[in-house]
């Protein structure tokens, strides 16, 4: 029973959230507070679930009593919860500071449903364990984003947002015809028993050649190299709430996306597709920091570092041993953390400024002292400094990456850390360095609810950092049981025609 | 049959993506919703279509009908993919009469960081 209601939660909490949200509209802060509790009692479930899968447990939940081959499964295994802690912590940031940063009563009307439903989506995307009911909870999460990328209905930005719209649709429309090939050739789409059919070999050319159409839609999803342009032109055109919350959930829910099937399809996959991935992911990061080095607008930069960032995960993941899985997967809790962190920063320093332009405003760390440090620790985290989480995820990668034999890839990750750097000190010196001036409105940094959400991630960054050693021995055993498929089959196998199955290690 | 549904797939998808790559939104609007029709029908499609199949109910006695049945599980996604399709064409024309609005103008035009 305990069980099974930790796996319904993440999903069935917010939709009911956002059912009763929806009759408040106009009352933002009444929406605020019924979000924030609701958002609390997701983290807590979130930090039971990552204590109960911890030692391997994987707990799948069979909806309405159906067999998995046929029915709908959601399966929650260490990978799910905790990633689904990091969504919780990340989207709970998102809450405090939406008090502060909405402009006006268009935004601020339907911002804390939308929130819920998008954390419907992305819930339901990392539980579900069948391929069809991720094209559901995909299209959740992206009709949400849709709506809050518009959000506010500013020309420019209905414009801007064009491009992410029909790029995500065309996605979606692939995505659903690839797994009605994959239906076709295997017979089922739950990824359990596909992985089951594939190891089992004899499998006709139109499945592999569906994988390989559903890859390439997560990776559109991710946006990596070539596929990642719709990103960098539309996030910043989004509230700047919507920007943090798209860039610290929704391009990891990609991520987790091929984190997941890769493994559970890669070992009897046929070969070369490993060398591509790393190319494809090295590829990524030197595009994604060179773009960001060009951008003259901060959420600019910051936007086109999501690009570059996804690169090290998948990175990570391309080089398939546990080392290096584990390595993208603090990669990516880290970015998640750091990169919400430097969004929200950047959008406080945008709101003084009256402009996200660089070289508008100088002097931020003088006279917002804690605003400042904030972004510096985020960006120090991001560009790889000791000893905060972004250093001990490079680290890992590049003792991941030289141990199985990619030193061209590592070195570039490498380079790609010293422009990383070069990119967050171009917004350092134009916006923090220097003498006070061009701070159009300087009373708009001084929001508790903004600052607070800022200090904590930037706190939570370099605590991630300090403790470095335990999180990431929890995630080499998270990748273990990732790259040993064996335990996730069994697990989903053995739910037939009971309520909860909870395999042990 | 498979045939007739192959071609008519491919030239909803064909339509579809011509005119998704026009610059006026409501073209866009059209062309997804003729290539998500495409694209229920290679669904519907992929799980095989036997001749004569009798749909998946079984019923009792002198009229029940034996197979080969229809595949439900295809016709339980597509009658999901169309809700979903319906959903993001009504966004898409929202968005269409949004963008006209603020802008006075039809067709979207990308330009970049200015």
């Amino acid at each position: 029973m305990m069980d099974s209601l930790l796996v319904l939660i993440p999903v069935v909490l917010p939709l009911i959230t956002a059912a009763l949200l929806l009759p408040l509209t106009g009352r933002a802060r009444l929406q605020q507070a019924a979000a924030l509790v609701s958002g609390g009692v997701l983290l807590a479930s979130a930090m039971l679930l990552c204590a109960r899968t911890a030692r391997g447990a994987i707990l799948v939940l069979p909806l309405g009593g159906w067999s998995p081959r046929v029915g709908i499964v959601w399966v929650a295994d260490a990978l799910a919860a905790v990633m689904l802690l990091f969504v919780a912590i990340v989207s709970y940031t998102t809450l405090l500071y939406a008090g502060g940063s909405l402009r006006g009563e268009r935004e601020r009307r339907y911002f804390y449903p939308l929130h819920q439903f998008l954390l419907v989506g992305v819930g339901g995307s990392i539980l579900t364990g069948d391929l069809f009911n991720l094209f559901v909870f995909f299209e959740v999460m992206l009709l949400a984003s849709f709506a809050l990328i518009a959000l506010g209905g500013r020309a420019r930005q209905v414009r801007m947002g064009v491009p992410y719209v029909i790029v995500n649709l065309v996605g979606s429309a692939l995505f659903l015809a690839a797994v009605g090939a994959m239906y076709g050739a295997a017979g089922t789409v739950n990824m359990a028993e596909l992985s089951l059919r594939a190891g089992g070999g004899g499998l006709p050319g139109v499945f592999w050649g569906a994988t390989a159409l559903v890859l390439v839609v997560f990776m559109v999803k991710t946006a990596l190299f070539p596929v990642f342009a719709w990103l960098p032109d539309s996030y910043p055109e989004a509230p700047v709430t919507v920007n943090a919350l798209f860039a610290g959930l929704l391009t990891k829910v990609g991520v987790y996306t091929l984190f997941r099937t890769i493994p559970l399809l890669g070992g009897a996959a046929p070969g070369g597709w490993q060398p591509a991935l790393v190319a494809i992911a090295a590829t990524t990061m030197l595009v994604g920091v060179l773009g960001a080095l060009g951008r003259s607008t901060i959420r600019g930069v910051l936007s086109f570092h999501i690009v570059s960032q996804v690169g090290y995960m998948i990175f990570g993941l391309a080089l398939f041993t546990p080392l290096a899985l584990a390595a993208g997967l603090f990669h990516t809790l880290h970015n998640m953390v750091a990169k919400t962190a430097l969004v929200f920063a950047g959008g406080v320093a945008e709101r003084i400024g009256g402009s996200g332009k660089l070289y508008a405003m100088r002097g931020l760390a003088r006279t917002e002292p804690w605003l400042a440090a904030g972004f510096f620790v985020a960006a120090m985290s991001l560009a790889g400094m000791p000893p905060l989480s972004g250093f001990w995820g490079k680290w890992f990668l590049v003792a991941g990456g030289l141990a199985a034999g990619a030193p061209v890839a590592t070195g570039i990750s490498l380079l790609v850390g010293l422009f990383t750097l070069a990119s967050m000190l171009k917004i350092w010196n134009a916006v923090f360095w220097g003498e006070p001036e061009g701070q159009r409105y300087p009373g708009r940094g001084q929001h508790r609810g903004m600052l607070g959400a800022t200090l904590s991630l930037a706190a939570m960054t370099l605590l991630t950092g300090l403790l470095a050693a335990p999180i990431f021995s929890h995630l080499e055993r998270v990748a273990t049981q990732l790259l040993d498929v064996t335990p996730y089959v069994a697990a989903v196998r053995a739910a037939e025609r009971r309520e909860v199955h909870a395999v042990a290690p | 049959m498979i045939g007739l549904a192959a071609v008519l797939s491919g030239v909803l998808f064909a339509c579809g993506l011509y005119l998704l790559l026009s610059r006026n939104l409501q073209r866009m609007a059209i062309g997804f919703l003729l290539l998500s029709n495409g694209i229920n029908l290679f669904v519907l499609t992929s799980a095989g279509l036997p001749a004569r199949a009798a749909p998946p109910l079984l019923g009792e006695g002198e009229g029940a009908s034996r197979g080969p049945f229809a595949d439900p599980l295809a016709q339980a996604f597509i009658l999901t993919a169309i809700v979903i399709g319906l959903g993001m064409a009504a966004f898409l024309l929202a968005l269409s009469t949004r963008h006209h609005d603020a802008s006075g103008r039809d067709d979207v035009e990308g330009d970049g960081e200015t």
